[in-house]
């Protein structure tokens, strides 16, 4: 195995890191098991593939991409605040409801992306290798500075509270529902801007790029935990880094796995295994301690 | 300060499982009264509390907090007025956020939560002095998660969270049914130090009757969804044990 295989896996850990931060975000902050994930993210590469083949400046794209994805939590956190239906259902629904959008706003089932501006090539000087690098390091510090940023302020205390002790914080004034809806639209634009960065990595925006990524978002933020043993979420720096650590480390495990000969039609067998295998370690420790 | 006018609460409305939970009551808390609430379970008295603090919406009546008809306003909105106090410590704080953190939304209950960081040292400073008060040492441990303190000290500063931001009125919901002897002793006497200091109008929902007693002005005994018994200082001051066990009978 070279240095360049595991470059390969640590960009591609960067790159996913939005989508886990986002995964974060709606399960870990805000106590909601949001699948939407799997639409929005393919909404993002969609979008991005769209404008980018029309040569739009990659930057704009970006913001239009967040965007999107934003629009789709918003509807999920619509659905689950105004009709009452449960996350999951809510989510499978948008989800649902985004395959058709996305093969709408792409017109077929792939978009390579050839000769066409991308946020990579805004780098002038270096090899593409290093370019990527800089760039997908740029987005995720920027990204987490952000996050780290927002939810220490007043309005990110009143967000953690929200998944916390939902009672307690509307007894402090705050609309719940409102705070979901937008913690979902946050979640969501994060997980587009994955797709975004994903795409022009990839070089092709695909229908079914998005199939099954909210599973591999979860394994990371709960490698992310494991790696992080004593799991404080007042230290919120730590627990940001941790995500993006797990999401690398995640691509990472993906890579080796493919590397030793697995076959990759068994890919999402492993993927799914890896999470199980965390999950189950996790509630058998719980177990243990009680 | 609370005027509760013709208030008829039914669950499951329309269906066979309809309860009337309160049947045409009214009544009026003056400014800086402290009413105790007592009543067999099922009797109202929750859902009383329920309908003042805005988590239960009445079929018929109105409500009306310091001259403005609140009836038709989501708890979120109430909160403006009414600090809380739930009979889970859990309820009230939030286990994984810290103290300081907790402090903070507390001291935002009447106004908006915004895009800047509140938490800065003076904050921090009021957050010590105010938790000083209730002589527990937490002052020192306030950048601890909320969670890995006991009930007793969770509810106590609980109290002391309700009154971080303007507050006229405090709704105390069984305050001390989840604490050990000790830490409930020490939680009412915080309670009635803090609404008496404050000068807040407060109403209290108990099952002990011995702190039905010894704290309040005023005592309302709820059956079946109505107001039974509704006693004021002086003359509540004479009553015994034995006596409001007999109401019960």
């Amino acid at each position: 195995m070279s240095v360049e295989f595991f470059l390969t896996a640590f960009l591609q850990g960067l790159g996913y890191g939005c989508l886990a931060l986002g995964v974060y975000l709606s399960l870990r902050i805000f106590n909601i098991p949001d699948i939407t994930t799997d639409g929005s993210f393919t909404l993002g590469g969609a979008v991005t593939a769209l404008f980018l083949t029309m040569h739009f400046n990659p930057v704009t794209v970006m913001f239009i991409s967040i965007a999107a994805g934003m629009l789709a939590g918003t509807a999920t956190g619509l659905i689950i605040t105004r009709l009452k239906i449960q996350p999951l259902l809510a989510g499978i629904l948008t989800m649902t409801a985004l395959y058709s959008v996305n093969l709408a706003v792409m017109g077929r089932s792939n978009i390579p992306l050839i000769d066409t501006p991308d946020i990579f090539k805004l780098i002038p000087f270096t090899n593409s290798l290093n370019s990527n690098l800089i760039v997908l390091l740029m987005v995720v510090f920027l990204i987490v500075m952000l996050l780290f940023y927002l939810l220490r302020t007043d309005f990110g205390i009143a967000m953690r509270a929200t998944g916390n002790s939902e009672q307690m914080v509307r007894a402090m004034g705050v609309n719940t529902n409102r705070m979901k809806v937008t913690g979902l639209a946050l979640a969501n634009g994060l997980t587009a801007l994955s797709g975004y960065l994903i795409t022009q990595y990839q070089g092709f925006a695909d229908i079914n790029m998005g199939l099954g990524i909210v599973i591999s978002g979860l394994g990371s933020v709960m490698i992310g935990e494991a790696l992080l043993k004593r799991w404080i979420k007042t230290s919120i720096i730590y627990s940001l880094i941790a995500v993006i650590a797990g999401s690398i480390a995640f691509r990472l495990i993906i890579a080796v796995a493919l590397s030793i000969g697995l076959n990759p039609n068994y890919l999402r067998l492993v993927t799914a295994a890896i999470v199980l295998l965390i999950v189950g370690l996790s509630t058998a420790k719980k177990r243990n301690n009680q | 300060m609370i005027s509760l006018q013709h208030i008829t609460v039914t669950f499951n409305a329309g269906s066979a499982s309809a309860l009337c939970a309160l049947k045409d009551v009214s009544m009026t808390l003056k400014e800086t009264e402290f009413t105790v609430i007592i009543g067999s379970n099922g009797s109202g008295k929750s859902t009383l509390l329920n309908t003042i603090a805005g988590t239960v919406h009445p079929e018929i009546g109105s409500i009306i907090i310091a001259d403005n008809d609140v009836t038709s306003r989501e708890d979120y909105l109430r909160s403006v007025y009414i600090s809380r106090i739930f009979q889970n410590p859990l309820t009230g704080t939030a286990p994984e956020l810290s103290i300081l953190d907790n402090f903070r939304l507390a001291a935002l209950r009447t106004k908006s939560k915004g895009l800047k960081i509140g938490t800065t040292k003076i904050f921090e400073e009021v957050v010590k002095e105010k938790v000083s008060f209730l002589k527990l040492g937490l002052e020192n441990n306030i950048y601890k998660p909320m969670g890995s303190l006991s009930g007793g000290q969770r509810q106590a500063l609980t109290l002391v969270m309700g009154i971080m931001d303007d507050c006229k009125i405090m709704l105390l919901d069984e305050p001390t049914a989840a604490l050990d002897p000790r830490s409930a002793a020490l939680v009412m006497e915080k309670a009635e130090e803090i609404i008496s200091v404050n000068h807040l109008t407060a109403l209290m929902v108990t099952h002990n009757l011995k702190d039905a007693i010894k704290y309040g002005s005023r005592l309302i005994m709820m059956q079946e969804g109505k107001i039974e018994k509704d006693i004021s200082s002086p003359s509540k001051n004479n009553l015994s044990i034995e006596t409001i066990t007999n109401w019960f009978n």
